[in-house]
């Protein structure tokens, strides 16, 4: 099997085949990104995956062998996402970055470490789905310069030095947005912890 | 160490980002407040909810229809030798 550079270098001289073993090793981290960006417009998020490897093929040219090819394929998904949702943002987005009410304090048990340890009850598996849909619901709700560093760092589970390169952001720029697209979420799971406490 | 100063240092606390000295003074204002420890144990959630998503695959279908465009469009490269 030819190695990632040797494969580059063929697919720069046009060598669609080569270019294929690209795709296969990289497809679905894209497909990934693209579907959990775009969760609520799946065929958008299936357009961006094509367009990603399309506009790479055509661009491999440009291609720097001192980068990451993975990095370098995040950045294109990532424009293509930016570009078709910074327009569909349905209202301002207001970054949750205040103490919660007191009346969040009264329920200090520790429903979640019990969840996590009755894994198998049927109570505790709903509830458990319950968090993790109310998760991706309050994802959608980011706007998508906050999704997509919420996404590449907790899905798909990128360092942050990366999502600065792929995202062409500084790494301080990156914290912070991560910061507060965790703390938006968080507020939107609070309800429903506080809930399941008492 | 109040609970608003602590705020802003949260995200890289449940990342095991901080200094070691500022992870302490949160786990020590932790230990007599019951707000933050429910902040911080909310916010662990959402992030494990996050870290636990189901990941996803191409449909065949979706790889099938890539590999077509892309032996379809035949980018001009540099000469075959
Ligand atoms: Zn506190």
């Amino acid at each position: 099997m030819l190695s990632e550079p040797a494969l580059i270098e063929k697919s720069k001289q046009g060598d669609a085949e080569a270019f294929s073993s690209l795709i296969r090793r990289y497809e679905d981290k894209i497909y990934n990104l693209a579907h959990h960006v775009c969760a609520s417009a799946p065929a958008e998020a299936d357009d961006i995956y094509q367009e990603t490897f399309l506009s790479a093929y055509k661009k491999i040219g440009q291609f720097r062998a001192d980068s990451q090819l993975g990095t370098w394929l995040y950045r294109i998904a990532a424009n293509l996402c930016w570009m078709r949702l910074r327009k569909k943002r349905r209202e301002p987005f207001v970054p949750i970055l205040d103490l919660p009410d007191a009346g969040e304090h009264r329920h200090t048990g520790a429903p979640l470490d019990k969840m996590k340890s009755h894994a198998d009850d049927p109570a505790k598996l709903a509830q458990k789905k319950e968090l993790r849909q109310t998760v991706e619901r309050a994802l959608e709700e980011l706007p998508v310069e906050y999704r997509l560093v919420a996404v590449l760092s907790d899905i798909e589970g990128l360092p942050n030095d990366e999502i600065a390169r792929i995202l062409n952001l500084s790494l301080p720029a990156v914290k912070s947005r991560l910061h507060r697209a965790r703390l938006f979420l968080r507020d939107r799971l609070s309800p429903l912890v506080k809930g399941h406490a008492s | 160490m109040k609970c608003r100063s602590l705020l802003r240092f949260l995200s890289d606390y449940v990342d095991g980002d901080l200094p070691t000295a500022t992870a302490r003074r949160i786990g020590d204002h932790n230990r007599v407040c019951p707000t933050c420890r429910r902040v911080i144990q909310t916010l662990k959630t959402a992030v494990l909810c996050l870290k636990n998503t189901p990941r996803l695959h191409a449909a065949a279908r979706a790889r099938r229809a890539l590999r077509r465009k892309i032996a379809a469009l035949r980018r001009p490269g540099p000469p075959r030798t």
